[in-house]
């Protein structure tokens, strides 16, 4: 009988190493004798980039099926809850341009499209569209969670995600991997590969534990991807003549006093050459300006995050960190897959960065192939998985910049230029002047960013659909002002019913929460 | 879930000339939709109506009680002054007096009909000492914080052993549609009779097995609160529905 898939050996320990190792563990019985062993080697001269704090409504699933409580994940990471972004001057920086992208779906997503409906006005006039088909955005306003002290883990009103500290998520992860879930942990530094003749990885040599043999290796090393680029010679698919920011420049700040409120969105507001982060921890904020370096200096960069910032910030210093946007030409070769930074990266426009690591993850532990000719197959369906994330990734994030309006400076300007736009998205930017994105447009089993995203974003910065004025049956009507009156009801029901941010999250640290 | 009397701290200089009526302040549970219970009374409190758990709306932490009614604002064993069940839970023998909050004070409903400055046993005495109604009210609240302390352990083991599990309740009326009612909590008879034989007497040993039962099995008196509805509703219950999560 051929070999089979027992042993998983995971090269580089950040936030993706130790989701790896822990989705793989407890999903494959790392802890008892008979399970899958699972390997995590880390380097103590490698630090980790750690500014990925924005997840997913995934994060949820990931930390249930790891087996985290959800409030020890909140209280150990200083977690914050998530509804989505605040896009604030994409449109045509004036001052009053500003649209929400909520992580709930319209409301009766799955029954009716209502955008044209509110193209049409029937929302009531100058209602925003994710006011008009979603309460979340007014939640998101109001400074609300979205879930209250009764609400069981992992659940509630609205749909959410997290921000978080990525240096105490990987501490967490770390922790929780090596004492309940069977993760053996090596700190030590790589200094040799060997492989069979068929150039799978037989084994890894370390500096100070010898030879580390295993049937699966994970490449989680990060920009430096020992395996995937240093074996394999995977090449590196750039798309910096799409997405043009090349650096970030991170400055933590913290709050003026000790209750003040914690945004529960990501803010994101344009800037002349980029874009600047802000997210909100209980114990300070993260903020960042995403730059393009053909479009302004570093030390322009700098004074305009620090004008963002204020005085909040003197005397704190900015850590600046290179961007190289795009993606690896393959991700899983031989017994070898690349799991983070070493598959590819982005800038954090839509929080991808840990939501494609629980995407891969998923795959990987859920169907650890049994064997290497199943490997064979499913490498096969990963990497046709991946090239297609990466390249609706890629137009879903390019697209907050074609529909932009600015003219004043040339990194908006450029940005419309259609010889940076990817031919799929310009194709379906035509399409959707006539329909509205719909399920059908995206067939892919597991969408990363699917139709809502795209209705969310395209009507928040004013795209001119041309669908607007074809009004729909009677029964189409009537149901679209259901909607809309059901909506403006849950917009100030849930306002009413739903804590302050801090005030939950305070509450939540005395009291814990219910798992049920 | 609303329905309880408000309360005040119970304060020896602004309630230094009350009074109180002997007899029982039925009507302040008029709107209640629920009582809370401690360990001690889960036999008795069986008898007549179902028990489960309900989150504390502003702790999240879950309390044993008893459920007295379909909808907020409704007490089904309440017919006008006659209350409708062999057991009257000790929440409601001791108003206008109760216990609240984190350190469970000594509260009084203020808005009782029982309370005034001119008729009824004073509560101090001319000597400003605490006189009998207060001592004995403080007596019985005494048992009860002890009783419901009891039930918060209980619970505790309960959901180490996670065995509460939310129940969905469905009121079905004729000619109008299904009402859902959702927040109450119960152990599960299934999850509780696949636990290991070192858990199962472990509870046991704790006491704690026979109120398990007795908890899961008083659910069936949501059947007694459809027929108190009916008695006295325009709008009469067809059936009351329950469904248990079971994993």
């Amino acid at each position: 009988m051929e070999q089979r898939i027992r042993n998983v050996v995971i090269v580089g320990g950040g936030s993706a190493g130790w989701i790896a190792a822990a989705r793989i563990a407890a999903r494959n019985g790392a802890i008892n004798p008979d399970g899958v062993k699972v390997t995590l080697v880390e380097s103590a001269s490698i630090g980790t980039i750690g500014v990925g704090e924005g997840t997913w409504p995934t994060m949820r699933n990931t930390l249930a099926k790891i087996g985290i409580a959800e409030a020890d994940f909140l209280c150990q990471c200083d977690g914050a809850f998530k509804q989505g972004a605040k896009f604030t001057g994409w449109t045509d920086g004036s001052p009053q341009d500003s649209y929400y992208h909520p992580l709930n779906p319209p409301h009766a997503a799955l029954q009716i499209d209502l955008a044209a409906h509110w193209l049409r006005g029937n929302a009531g006039e100058g209602l925003s569209f994710a006011d008009a088909v979603d309460f979340q955005s007014a939640l998101c306003d109001a400074g609300r969670a979205p879930k209250s002290i009764t609400s069981p883990e992992y659940g509630g009103l609205a749909n959410y995600a997290y921000h978080l500290d990525a240096v105490k998520f990987a501490a967490l992860l770390r922790d929780f991997s090596i004492a309940k879930l069977g993760v053996r942990h090596l700190v030590d530094d790589v200094t040799a590969v060997h492989q069979y003749e068929n150039g799978d990885i037989s084994s890894i040599e370390t500096k100070l534990n010898g030879c580390i043999e295993g049937d699966l290796f994970v490449d989680c090393s990060g920009f430096a991807a020992l395996l995937i680029e240093g074996v394999y010679k995977v090449p590196f698919k750039s798309c910096a003549d799409t997405l043009f920011a090349d650096h970030a420049l991170a400055l933590q700040v913290p709050y003026d006093r000790e209750d003040a409120p914690i945004a529960t969105h990501t803010i994101s507001t344009a800037q002349d050459a980029g874009w600047i982060w802000d997210i909100g921890l209980p114990t300070r904020r993260g903020t960042g300006y995403v730059y393009s370096s053909r479009h302004t200096s570093h030390d322009e960069a700098e004074a305009v995050l620090r004008r963002y910032v204020g005085p909040t910030g003197d005397g704190l210093s900015a850590r600046r960190i290179a961007i190289r946007a795009g993606h690896r030409e393959q991700f899983w070769v031989n017994n070898c897959v690349a799991v983070g930074l070493s598959n590819g990266f982005l800038e954090p426009l839509e929080a991808s960065a840990l939501m494609l690591i629980e995407t891969a993850v998923d795959f990987i532990a859920d169907r650890l192939p049994e064997n290497r000719t199943a490997m064979a197959v499913l490498s096969k369906q990963f990497d046709t998985a991946f090239t297609h994330h990466w390249e609706r990734i890629i137009e879903f994030l390019k697209l907050h910049y074609v529909l932009t309006k600015r003219n004043d400076s040339a990194f908006w300007r450029e940005n419309r230029d259609p010889d940076t736009i990817p031919e799929g998205l310009q194709q379906r930017l035509e399409l959707w002047r006539y329909h509205p994105p719909g399920p059908q447009d995206f067939p892919y089993q597991k969408e990363i960013f699917s139709w809502p995203s795209y209705h969310y974003v395209m009507h928040g910065m004013g795209f001119a659909a041309a669908y607007g004025d074809r009004s729909g049956t009677a029964h189409d009507e009537q149901l679209a002002r259901r909607c809309f009156a059901a909506v403006a009801q849950s917009r100030q029901r849930s306002v009413q019913e739903m804590p302050v941010h801090r005030d939950l999250l305070n509450k939540i640290r005395q009291y814990g929460i219910q798992a049920v | 879930m609303t329905g309880e009397p408000a309360l005040f701290h119970f304060d020896p200089e602004r309630h230094r000339d009350a009074r109180l009526m002997p007899g029982i302040d039925l009507a302040a549970f008029a709107a209640a939709h629920h009582v809370k219970l401690g360990l001690s009374e889960i036999s008795d409190a069986a008898a007549d109506y179902p028990l489960a758990f309900l989150k504390d709306a502003t702790t999240g932490q879950f309390r044993l009680v008893a459920v007295l009614g379909l909808v907020p604002g409704a007490n089904a064993y309440l017919h006008g002054d006659f209350w409708q069940a062999v057991y009257l839970p000790q929440e409601v023998v001791t108003a206008p007096f109760t216990i609240a909050g984190p350190d469970q004070d000594l509260c009084i409903n203020e808005g009782s009909a029982l309370v005034s400055t001119d008729v009824g046993e004073a509560l101090f005495d001319s000597e400003g000492q605490e006189a009998a109604p207060l001592l004995r009210a403080r007596a019985l609240l005494n048992e009860l914080a002890q009783s419901r302390a009891a039930a918060d352990g209980l619970i505790a083991s309960l959901l180490e052993l996670a065995l509460v599990r939310p129940v969905s309740i469905t009121v079905q009326r004729d000619a109008v549609p299904d009402e859902a009612i959702e927040g109450l909590y119960t152990v599960s008879p299934l999850l509780l009779a696949g636990l290991d034989s070192a858990a199962l007497i472990d509870l046991h040993r704790r006491d704690f097995l026979g109120p398990a039962y007795v908890i899961t099995q008083s659910l069936a008196q949501f059947n007694r609160i459809r027929q108190l509805h009916n008695l006295r509703s325009s709008r009469p219950i067809s059936a009351i529905k329950l469904e248990m999560e079971q994993r």
